[in-house]
């Protein structure tokens, strides 16, 4: 043992009555806050997957729009599928990056101590979650200018704007937490989830506008997720209504309930997934 | 190493206020797992176990691979979902108070690395005191403490994939422990470890056993590393508890019938010996050791070795270690 131990005197106040007298709210913030915190901490230990993005999804865009201009690029097609595809990144960092971080944590054993702490582990999710949006949105930003740039294009900036912006970033949380709910009970989940989010991308406007769809397809592209709520921010984006107007149209009122329906299935589907986990004794 | 004042009497306070104090620190009953595997086939892990461990007691739970050593555990933890029975720590069910029952115990689980090694060992221990509702200004003197007493402090700031593997089980105990839970459930904590790193390990728990007071349920192969740790110790076998008593009276109850035979001569020309006997050689002989539990059955066996021209050295009684008692118990089923 150590010289100095003798020496440093030990702590007089812990152990579970210092849990239990504090507000159970309280406990939950610090918890999400240390699941955050923890997020990014992991998250910034491996920038490779922030520079190889920042990298790649720029000339990736362009090449598939060079593909689609049948060896040009069509420059009335960029702004709404920019808007579109702005949102790639956000979704690659809430499920492909915090999916291979749960698994991860199944096959360490860590995924087992978050069990063993007072708040559930649906929310803990969340606050790994969280910052993981947040970096996305920033990196979209940066692909999106970095893009339009190269483009010589403009994306006009709106403020109304950020509210359906915001329903697509909770519509990807939702299916995020669905997709971790698979990957605790599916070690196939990493294959479902490369085929469905190359669907989501393929359907969403990302490449063509959805008006460019067949009938059947723009139906399949509505159910699946951000497709609404994208479609909501290219109307107040590009063709300048207001969110009233957006709203009048039905459109925002269906992407508000998509993302709302699609966190709560995402929540039940984790915490469903949890037990089942448990059940079967697979929670690593 | 100082005594935490929170934890020496192996009581916390809380639980002295409302009367847990009277509670066992560890209560499960009937406690049965039975895995359904996806052909239908049904695998029954634990099958009604129920055991009782006092506040301080050091528990061992011993069995061979595949007995429901870590099936226990982790339905202790509410890691694993029981098929039926109950777990209680000390006195919150598991299955209906988790929040408070997992809050008693500290887990280090088997074969895993409980610990994240791409976060240094203080981001570790902050991470783990938050996740149990602790704030930094109560975890960091402790956290201190911690590695100070694991002599880890000097390297607090490393990340723990680069530590020698006894030192990241240094960091999964410290873990376990950043809140000052009661009770410790140590899963093979010292599988995987060089001897050093084992002993390292072996020290650090003997005195967080012998000098917090903390309840410790152990499950250990190193069946010396249980005697000299456990107050008692269980031995379980295909789910079932075979044995469950203190160390000192298992080890007696063995005593009488264990015998320790020597011989001169070669290991060859020893004749086959009955079951459960070990044969060991060295400079002047043949030493076999095993149950005989009766003079009829001993006097057979001598009479065997006479009429082999063995030349006879010694008969003794001996003192059983756990290991031939684990052997037995397990061989006899």
């Amino acid at each position: 043992m150590a010289a100095t131990s003798s020496t440093f005197p030990a702590p007089t106040t812990i152990g579970p009555e210092a849990m239990i007298e504090q507000p159970f709210g309280w406990l939950v913030l610090r918890a999400l806050l240390n699941e955050a915190f923890k997020s990014l901490l992991l998250f910034w230990r491996r920038p490779v997957n922030l520079i190889l993005m920042l990298v790649t999804v720029p000339p990736m865009y362009l090449v598939f729009q060079f593909i689609i201009g049948d060896g040009q690029i069509d420059r009335a097609l960029v702004p709404p599928t920019l808007l579109a595809f702005m949102f790639f990144p956000i979704l690659y960092l809430a499920t492909f990056v915090v999916i291979g971080d749960v698994l991860e944590e199944i096959n360490t054993g860590t995924f087992g101590q978050l069990h063993l702490g007072p708040v559930s582990p649906a929310l803990l999710l969340v606050g790994r979650l969280v910052p993981l949006l947040l970096v996305g949105i920033v990196l979209a930003v940066l692909i999106v200018a970095e893009t339009a740039l190269a483009l010589g294009v403009g994306v006009p900036l709106s403020v109304p704007a950020l509210l359906p912006m915001a329903l697509t970033v909770l519509d990807i949380a939702g299916f995020a937490l669905l997709i971790c709910g698979l990957a605790l009970v599916l070690p196939q989940t990493g294959s479902i989830l490369h085929l469905f989010s190359g669907i989501v991308f393929a359907l969403n406007g990302s490449f063509f506008p959805l008006a460019l769809f067949p009938g059947w397809a723009q139906v399949v592209a509505q159910v699946l997720p951000t497709t609404l709520a994208i479609e909501a921010t290219q109307q107040v984006v590009l063709h300048g209504q207001s969110l009233g107007a957006v709203w009048a149209s039905g459109l925002l009122p269906w992407a508000t309930v998509h993302a709302v329906v699609l966190v709560l299935l995402g929540t039940l589907a984790f915490v469903a997934s949890d037990r089942r986990a448990m059940r079967r004794g697979t929670l690593g | 190493m100082a005594i935490d004042p929170a934890t020496r009497s192996g009581t916390p306070p809380a639980a002295r206020a409302d009367g847990r104090a009277a509670l066992p620190a560890i209560d499960i009953a009937s406690l049965t797992k039975v895995y359904e595997r996806g052909n239908g086939a049904r695998l029954t892990a634990v099958d009604a176990v129920s055991l009782t461990v006092p506040r301080g007691q050091v528990f061992g739970l011993l069995g061979p691979n595949g007995a429901g050593k870590t099936t226990t555990i982790k339905m202790m933890s509410g890691l694993v979902t029981p098929t039926s029975g109950t777990a209680r720590l000390n006195g919150y069910d598991v299955a209906r108070q988790r929040s408070q029952a997992v809050r008693q115990i500290g887990a280090v689980l088997e074969g895993a690395r409980n610990v994240y090694w791409s976060l240094s060992a203080w981001q570790n221990l902050l991470y783990f005191g938050r996740l149990k509702g602790l704030s930094g200004r109560v975890i960091a003197p402790r956290a201190e403490w911690l590695l100070r007493e694991l002599d880890l402090w000097e390297r607090r700031d490393q990340t723990v994939g680069g530590f020698s593997r006894g030192m990241q089980q240094k960091v999964a105990i410290a873990a376990a422990m950043i809140a000052g839970p009661p009770i410790l459930l140590l899963d093979e904590p010292t599988i995987g470890l060089d001897v050093q790193a084992a002993r390292t390990v072996r020290g650090w728990v003997t005195k967080v056993a012998r000098e917090q007071g903390k309840t410790i349920v152990l499950t250990t192969h190193q069946l010396a590393l249980a005697q000299e740790l456990c107050d008692r110790v269980a031995v379980i076998r295909q789910g079932r508890i075979v044995a469950d008593l203190p160390t000192p009276e298992l080890l007696a109850r063995f005593r009488q019938d264990l015998y320790e035979i020597r011989v001169r001569g070669r290991p060859e020309a020893v004749p086959q010996p009955p079951d459960g006997f070990v044969i060991g050689t060295d400079d002047e002989g043949v030493t076999l050791r095993g149950p005989v539990p009766d003079h009829e059955r001993l006097y057979g066996l001598l009479e065997q070795l006479r009429a082999r021209n063995l030349p006879l050295v010694s008969v003794k009684p001996v003192e059983p270690s756990l290991e031939d008692v684990f052997v037995r118990l397990i061989e006899e089923g």
